[in-house]
């Protein structure tokens, strides 16, 4: 898909770098193109990564717009939800984030112009990256798991690890995985392009509060998935399905545990012992560096 | 050798009666085609909100082969992405004037480049501008295609009588 997001004279600049290793390109217009991988920046030249700024690429508004337009194949129309919460995901779960001036509409928001940056995230498939952690998710069956890290830590590579590695280990949990950003599985035209085993239903572009309601009444879950759980709306979607007998697997951005505990709203959920496992990531050693697995008590069980 | 001749003048002047048949023939189907193209995008963008590229692809399942050629040309266009190129989309089309290529070339080029209610808006607004050269094109096909063909044979004969 990154084949078709960029223009010609870019995916030759991008073709001379480790393609395979890239995480992020930002484009900020105007300003030098930037390309991250392993958790490291580098500038993108015509001749590939560079560290000299003089060397580098310039995205221009054309470049932006270019890119804008290929990420939304020609029909904007089909992604104005998600442009309205900031980003597009495409094909191959390539998501991305979009910045630019908010347009209002009645007191909501309509849309997004004369956009100013994209920061395209690369996903990947880390088959096995769950392993060290895999047999503690379990106590007489599987533990209400969250998965803390920052953004661009891995926690959406590790929930798709997990989701997979409970089919491949014939655990026959019927999962529903609730994909609200398409990045866990990125269905395409219905079919999962990423790899999430053989009992997964997927729920993908719905809210985890439509997800969770629905989905527990129709597909009767065993496990539910979820990303980035955030607001209000979601911790009480959170609580409800615990409060249904069905098993947890979600994640929230935070540095730690301790900034788990400053977060607002979160109190309940931390009170009532909803997860009884806490699997802290880290960038520190590049993104999916696993800090350790903890229990409801906050104590650690994998270090 | 002259009856010949005058055979070979006969059918090229028939000819030229049943290009011109054809010409409004193509028109009409060309105009019916992209009136349906519109209702077809109008449904699909506000109801399953489908991608231009499918909704190109299913609709050219069902067109008349004018309209065909124009949305492979245009689907052509859009993977290339090339704004150069975009007057070349219409640039083939033989039987539409200048005025239609360019009211063409003006929905097409912005085709898909709104949100849903900006893009329905301006789907119907364009449909009911090409509805009125769609039923003039209709009017003109039951009127002048075949006065032209039966024209054109009385032509020929005409010929005929006098050389033979």
């Amino acid at each position: 898909m990154i084949d078709k997001l960029f223009p010609k004279f870019f995916l030759d600049a991008l073709n001379k770098c480790p393609v395979a290793k890239i995480n992020e390109i930002r484009l900020r217009i105007n300003k030098k193109v930037v390309i991250s991988i392993g958790g490291k920046s580098y500038f993108l030249g015509v001749t590939g990564l560079t560290g000299n700024i003089e060397k580098s690429m310039v995205a221009d508004k054309n470049l932006i717009l270019d890119v804008f337009k290929n990420a939304c194949e020609n029909s904007v129309y089909a992604f104005s939800n998600q442009i309205r919460n900031g980003f597009i995901t495409v094909k191959g779960g390539i998501r991305i984030g979009i910045c630019g001036e908010a347009v209002w509409e009645k007191n909501s928001l309509k849309t997004l112009k004369n956009i100013s940056s994209l920061v395209v995230r690369i996903p990947r498939e880390v088959k096995g990256c769950s392993l060290t952690i895999f047999n503690s998710l379990f106590l007489q069956g599987f533990q209400n798991t969250l998965i803390i890290s920052p953004p661009g830590a891995g926690k959406t590579t590790l929930i798709r690890d997990i989701v997979f590695q409970l089919s491949d280990k014939n655990y026959c949990y019927n999962v529903l995985l609730v994909d609200e950003r398409f990045e866990i599985a990125n269905s395409f035209e219905g079919v999962a392009t990423l790899d999430v085993g053989n009992f997964c239903d997927i729920l993908s572009g719905v809210s985890k509060n439509y997800a969770f309601e629905n989905g527990i009444r129709s597909l009767k879950p065993d496990i539910i998935v979820c990303d980035e759980i955030s607001n209000e709306k979601d911790f009480n979607s959170i609580l409800t399905a615990s409060s249904c007998g069905v098993n947890l697997l979600a994640s929230v951005h935070a540095k730690n545990l301790n900034s788990l505990k400053m977060k607002k709203d979160f109190e309940e959920i931390l009170e009532k012992k909803v997860f009884s496992r806490f699997v802290v990531l880290s960038s520190r050693e590049g993104p999916g560096t696993i800090e350790g697995v903890f229990d409801e008590n906050m104590r650690y069980i994998v270090q | 050798m002259k009856i010949m001749l005058l055979l070979i003048t006969f059918v090229c002047i028939v000819l030229i009666g049943i290009m011109i048949n054809n010409y409004y023939k193509k028109r009409k189907n060309f105009f019916c085609d992209m009136c349906a193209f519109f209702d077809c995008l109008k449904v699909s963008i506000s109801y399953s909100q489908n991608k231009l590229n499918e909704i190109i692809c299913d609709f050219k399942k069902t067109c008349g082969k004018e309209f065909f050629e124009f949305l492979v040309k245009y689907e052509k266009h859009l993977e290339s992405n090339n704004e150069k190129e975009e007057s070349k989309i219409c640039s083939d089309l033989k039987i539409l004037s200048e005025k239609e290529k360019q009211d063409i070339l003006k929905f097409f080029s912005k085709l898909g480049s709104l949100g849903v209610d900006e893009e329905v808006e301006k789907i119907v607004l364009n449909k009911n501008l090409f509805l009125k050269t769609k039923e003039r094109c209709e009017e003109q096909e039951r009127k002048l295609s075949p006065l032209y063909i039966k024209l054109f044979v009385v032509l020929a004969l005409g010929v005929l009588i006098i050389f033979l």
